[in-house]
């Protein structure tokens, strides 16, 4: 089976099911290809800093691991990042020099690794990284299970916060958004409207220090909105087939297959033909060859490992028409974990 | 039950190591044993049928619902807090806010709690990254607040976690090196998190191959090369933490319960 080339790879599926490892061999493997890669993890837990024993500053930079890390060339080599929602915010905060408005608690809160704006900020940061258009292949390891479908999803909300909340509230305050005034005498203007009811009774709940500091954060990420809304633009090019391979990840170690059939209805919406269900783990072959003898424990065992991979199988060979298997590997390292996958990845890309 | 048992559980560990298998397996060895107890999965979707299968008593929560009770109760008007939580510009802020909605879930679950004294909850956490966005979420928005209705909530939600004897969180992890790495990095971040209740963090090994032939008097010198691998590579960690053997099972109700029948040993 040959996976063709693409410029945006997506790994997705429920956790621990070996998704980042994966993402990992595949970037290796295009790497050994004479391929320019970049390997980005959305995935908060930041597994690829284990994997690749890269240091976590929470700086979004581009760490450029070299082969040799893996027993091959050091002359060739892959780029890897660890999403940091923080260092994006800055490099935009930046750009509309904005250093001050940004300087704000709730902002600086809500952007921490696990403020929870992961998957709203990795989006605009694969957007940017696509338009300095240095690599040949953008390989992205996504959040776990259900926030696979949020990060999709995201460049939705982000659309929805800037077209119609946003809006709702700064019709009013449009003319002082371009001057760059304070927030803060906005809330004044603001007459008897249905704004400023909600703005009231937010007032009531959280204290008014709060919606002040809360309109100008607002204002503030208001004024990056174009970046924001650029990154729009990814959701659409992800949806076209010459565009992007998709990689849906489950592992025979886990009775996930629901799971795995959820994410492909939910993730249907997006995804196009060409997209892989990856078997990670499989145990097929060990087990094959395993002579049990006259233990009835371990013949139940070995029974009730085989239903669960038959059962696997039944299930890819039924809704995916193109299935990766990858055998389980034993080894106390991962980087040796990585190596092998990669052989395997450059071993199923044959006709 | 030897002790009296704490008032909120948490299961939490990255994905797929089976924290809903075991906080299931929790929940029912707490009821087999008299206590009044529910189990909630959070904002996950629920696992509808092996929740009935195995008649687990369940607290369901909505991020949706738990918000509009809390702004209702806030305002003293459920008729302004459902048209709040109806603007564009709330729905807006809870989806791109998520710890907002977590922190507004975990302190309905804190509410229920503290109106009734009897009741105990197994909370089945999101996996690592996010449970942390869910621990932090109360640190993260009182720094937010700063003063206001909330944040005398908030105080009170913190106060319940730091009691030791309401909260024990339970970090899941697999038999391997990478996962229990990661459980470790994970149970650090939050012991710090929720300072001065450390103790009560600790980590179970769940699915081990050595303890489930352990626990069957199975000589390892039997045992096929990749299972003498597995073995191998668990070695250390079965020893080290309280272990969970694998379940040679594939039908899930029979799995959780399985494991409900282990978890006394646990306590």
């Amino acid at each position: 089976m040959i996976i063709p080339g693409k410029k945006v790879e997506l790994f997705c599926g429920t956790g621990g099911v070996g998704k980042t490892t994966i993402a990992t061999a595949r970037a290796l493997s295009l790497a050994l290809q004479g391929k320019n890669v970049l390997l980005i993890t959305v995935d908060p837990a930041k597994r690829l800093k284990q994997i690749l024993k890269i240091e976590d500053n929470d700086d979004g930079a581009i760490n450029t691991i070299t082969l040799d890390l893996f027993s091959h060339d050091i002359n060739k080599s892959f780029d890897a990042m660890l999403m940091s929602p923080r260092a994006t915010l800055q490099r935009m905060a930046k750009e509309k020099n904005l250093h001050s408005e940004f300087d704000s608690t709730i902002i600086k809160t809500l952007s921490r690794p696990y403020g929870g704006m992961n998957e709203i900020m990795s989006i605009i940061e694969v957007q940017v990284q696509l338009e300095k258009n240095i690599y040949d292949t953008i390989i992205l390891d996504t959040p776990p299970g259900k926030h696979f479908i949020d990060f999709l999803e995201s460049s939705e909300k982000i659309k929805n916060f800037f077209d119609k909340s946003f809006l709702e509230i700064f019709e009013y305050l449009g003319k002082s958004i371009t001057s760059g005034g304070k927030a803060r005498s906005f809330i004044t203007m603001i007459v008897s409207t249905g704004v400023k009811k909600l703005l009231s009774y937010l007032e009531a709940v959280t204290g008014a220090d709060f919606v002040r500091e809360f309109i100008d954060a607002v204002l503030a990420l208001y004024k990056c909105r174009d970046s924001f809304l650029t990154a729009l633009k990814f959701q659409d090019e992800l949806k076209k087939e010459s565009y992007s391979n998709w990689f849906l990840v489950t592992s025979v170690e886990q009775q996930k297959m629901s799971e795995a059939q959820d994410l492909k209805v939910q993730a249907e919406h997006f995804m196009h033909k060409d997209h892989f269900l990856v078997m990670n783990k499989c145990l097929g072959a060990f087990l094959n060859d395993w002579q049990v003898g006259p233990n009835k424990t371990l013949a139940h065992l070995k029974e009730s490992m085989t239903r669960r991979e038959d059962d696997l199988q039944d299930f890819a060979s039924k809704n995916f028409s193109n299935v990766l298997k990858f055998q389980e590997i034993n080894h106390p390292s991962p980087l040796e974990h990585v190596r092998q996958l990669s052989q395997m990845f450059l071993e199923q890309n044959k006709p | 039950m030897s002790q009296t048992p704490h008032r909120l559980y948490i299961f939490t560990g990255k994905g797929g190591v089976g924290k809903t298998t075991l906080a299931m397996a929790f929940t029912k060895y707490l009821q087999s044993s008299g206590v009044h107890v529910k189990y909630n999965c959070f904002h996950q979707n629920p696992e509808v049928d092996l929740e009935k299968a195995i008649e687990l008593p369940t607290i369901e929560t909505k991020i949706e619902t738990s918000a509009e009770l809390y702004i209702g109760r806030k305002l003293n008007s459920t008729t302004i807090a459902s048209w709040i939580m109806k603007t564009h510009f709330f729905k807006s802020l809870f989806q791109m806010i998520p710890g907002l909605g977590h922190m507004i879930l975990f302190g309905h679950l804190i509410d229920e709690l503290e109106k009734d004294p009897t009741l105990v909850i197994v909370l089945d956490s999101p996996a690592s990254g996010h449970a942390l966005t869910m621990f932090e979420s109360t640190s993260n928005f009182k720094a937010i607040f700063k003063n206001g209705l909330i944040v005398k909530d908030i105080d009170r939600m913190q106060n319940f976690l730091s009691s030791p004897m309401n909260l024990k969180t339970h970090v899941v992890t697999l038999a391997t090196e990478l996962s229990l790495a990661e459980a470790l990095d994970l149970k650090a971040e939050l012991d710090n998190n929720l300072q001065g209740t450390e103790a009560n963090t600790d980590l179970l090994v769940n699915d081990s191959f050595k303890k489930f032939f352990d626990l069957q008097n199975i000589d390892e010198s039997i045992l096929p090369l990749f299972l003498k691998q597995k073995v191998e590579l668990e070695r250390k960690i079965v020893n080290q933490y309280y272990t969970f053997p694998h379940i040679d099972q594939n039908d899930m109700p029979k799995i959780v319960m399985s494991l409900s029948s282990l978890m006394e040993k646990m306590l």
